[in-house]
């Protein structure tokens, strides 16, 4: 009986304060807008993001091992180079010092 | 002030002149020998400097354990070899050699070897930096093979020439 009276007291019917519809009207004539919920994303958005986010992943990681290999390479080319480079002085170095041997023998060997 | 203007121009330019020259050091010009290139049977032209030599340095860590040629390479800054080898003989001039031993006859560099035999030259040549040795350039020129070497940087010759067998080969 408490509970029936309630309800109906709940859900009586109200009127708006005084100068609600003057207060409607202002907002309308200044341009003053009510922003809709946004709508929920459609079916296809919500299968679309992880599908692009995967190709994202995908894309991404084959960028980064490119440009590992890329580096790679070019540390090689640098190390043959450098292994070139030092090779080369080296065996015209040690060409010198056998050189330079050769005629410190041949003088002692002049001086006896 | 007139005559400041000058002054401090002058004093400018020769700041430039001489902050050219030291940066320089050890590192000598070799672009004029290119031309051979065109003449030569076989041409070997290396250009490491230090940003090539740091990116090689991971890399031979790992295909070579001798320590001696980490050693070797920590001291170097840069690597510049010219090797031309020719069908014929007398395919280069002395003018060619001339230009080169001209940049060592200056200050800081000193000839340590020198062989000179019948159309054949070998020189070594060490450039001191605050007594150190801060590079060097061997010349050998043969009647049909010339051979520029410069290295920049700390470079022990006696390491040099014992590493040669000890030099990883690395396949193309």
């Amino acid at each position: 009986m408490n509970l029936e009276h309630e309800l109906q007291h709940a859900l009586k019917r109200k009127s708006p304060a005084s100068g609600f519809d003057e207060r409607v009207l202002r907002r309308i004539a200044s341009g003053g807008t009510i922003q809709a919920p946004p709508p929920p994303p459609a079916r296809w958005a919500r299968r679309a993001l992880p599908v692009a986010a995967s190709l994202a992943l995908a894309i991404g990681g084959s960028y980064y091992v490119q440009q590992q290999r890329h580096k790679q390479a070019q540390a090689e080319q640098a190390a043959r180079d450098v292994v070139l480079a030092l090779r080369i002085a080296s065996e015209k170095v040690s060409a010198v010092q056998v050189k330079v041997q050769e005629i410190s023998h041949h003088e002692r060997q002049v001086d006896y | 002030m007139n005559a400041r203007l000058i002054t401090s121009g002058f004093l400018l330019a020769l700041l430039s002149v001489t902050g050219a020259a030291w940066a320089q050091g050890a590192r000598i010009q070799l672009d004029h020998l290119n031309a051979l290139a065109s003449k030569a049977a076989e041409t070997v032209d290396v250009t490491v400097d230090s940003a090539m030599l740091k990116q090689s340095a991971g890399f031979l860590a790992g295909r070579s354990n001798n320590p001696k040629l980490q050693e070797l390479i920590e001291g170097i800054r840069g690597i510049y070899v010219k090797s031309f080898k020719f069908a014929e003989p007398d395919a280069y001039s002395d003018t060619d050699v001339d230009a080169v031993r001209r940049q060592v006859a200056h200050d800081g560099w000193s000839r340590i070897v020198g062989v000179q035999g019948k159309r054949e030259l070998t020189e070594v040549y060490l450039w001191k930096e605050q007594n150190e040795n801060g590079g060097l350039v061997v010349i050998a020129a043969q009647a049909n093979e010339l051979t520029i070497v410069n290295i920049v940087g700390r470079v022990d010759l006696a390491s040099l020439a014992a590493l040669g067998p000890m030099i990883p080969k690395l396949g193309k």
